[in-house]
């Protein structure tokens, strides 16, 4: 009864979290795009790449809380 | 937009330099007396069967307790008040929210980016305490070197994910709180009062979840 619980609880919070990775990472490489843009003076690159790469680390920290259980 | 409850702007206060929130403020001294007054009401007659607020507080603890042995093991022990006095913190301040006249302290992004950043620098500077500088900052370069950028992205998003996802949640909850007592009062928004009763723990019980499992990661030793 407890162990089902707990699954259901741990479950229930990879849930609710996890479409949060994706949208978040997206944020973060926005947001580090753009300082790189503004330090290097390369805009639009800058946020350009960190979508991209904002997308790929939101996959990446996806495919390791789902897979590898983190 | 009429005069009455208004909820996501704040009444400002400045001094020697700063804003100050300070409806967030004063609700979170409230969260904070409300939570020490639990703790003593839970702890002065302590019985062997728990009754009252001991059941209540008893089963919290158990329950997070048990979290942070299976998933820090017996080293995250220590971590064991931070992460409870957290719990306890954000189930009070997200259920404030729902006594008419409070609003929640975690309805502000600054509660809740404040709460995510604390836990992040945690993680870092016990990640470096256990398994030192250099063997810390290698994990950035795994499993390949290029994976440093993304590696790096992550560790931002962290604190991005914990702070949006309460902030986001308690606060659409309280206006759809208010925008359905005007829309279709009574009977509706108790059912949605109801429900936010239960987001308000779930959430808290997130937030809590994730920070213990940032913090395990840190607390391992990597051999």
């Amino acid at each position: 009864m407890r162990k089902d619980s707990n699954t259901l609880l741990n479950a229930l919070s990879t849930a609710a979290s996890i479409g949060f990775y994706l949208v978040s990472s997206v944020a973060a490489g926005i947001l580090l795009g753009r300082l790189v843009d503004e330090y290097f003076a390369i805009t639009p690159w800058g946020t350009v790449w960190g979508i991209v790469l904002g997308m790929i680390a939101g996959m990446w920290s996806m495919y390791k809380k789902v897979v590898g259980g983190k | 937009m009429e005069h009455g409850h208004e909820i996501g702007s704040h009444s400002l206060a400045h001094f020697a330099g700063l804003t100050f929130n300070m409806d967030t403020l004063i609700m979170t001294w409230i969260t904070m007396a409300i939570v020490i007054v639990l703790a003593i009401a839970a702890t002065r007659r302590i019985e062997l069967q728990p009754r009252g607020w001991q059941n209540f507080l008893e089963m919290a603890v158990v329950y997070l307790l048990e979290q942070v042995e299976t998933n820090m093991g017996s080293k995250g022990q220590k971590l064991a008040p931070l992460i409870i006095t957290l719990f306890l913190f954000l189930v009070v301040g997200n259920e404030l929210g729902l006594v008419p006249g409070f609003t929640s302290p975690t309805n502000d992004i600054n509660t809740t980016l404040g709460l995510a950043l604390m836990i992040v620098l945690i993680v870092h500077v016990l990640g470096i305490k256990n398994k030192g500088f250099v063997r810390y900052f290698k994990h950035f370069f795994e499993p390949y070197v290029p994976f440093v950028i993304i590696n790096i992205i992550e560790e931002v998003a962290k604190p991005i994910t914990l702070s949006f996802r309460l902030f986001g949640n308690i606060l659409a909850g309280e206006i759809l709180l208010l925008v359905l007592g005007m829309l279709v009062p009574y009977f509706v928004p108790t059912l949605w009062l109801a429900f936010s009763v239960f987001v308000g723990i779930v959430q808290a019980f997130i937030f809590t979840m994730l920070s213990i499992s940032y913090l395990s990661n840190s607390m391992q030793d990597g051999h």
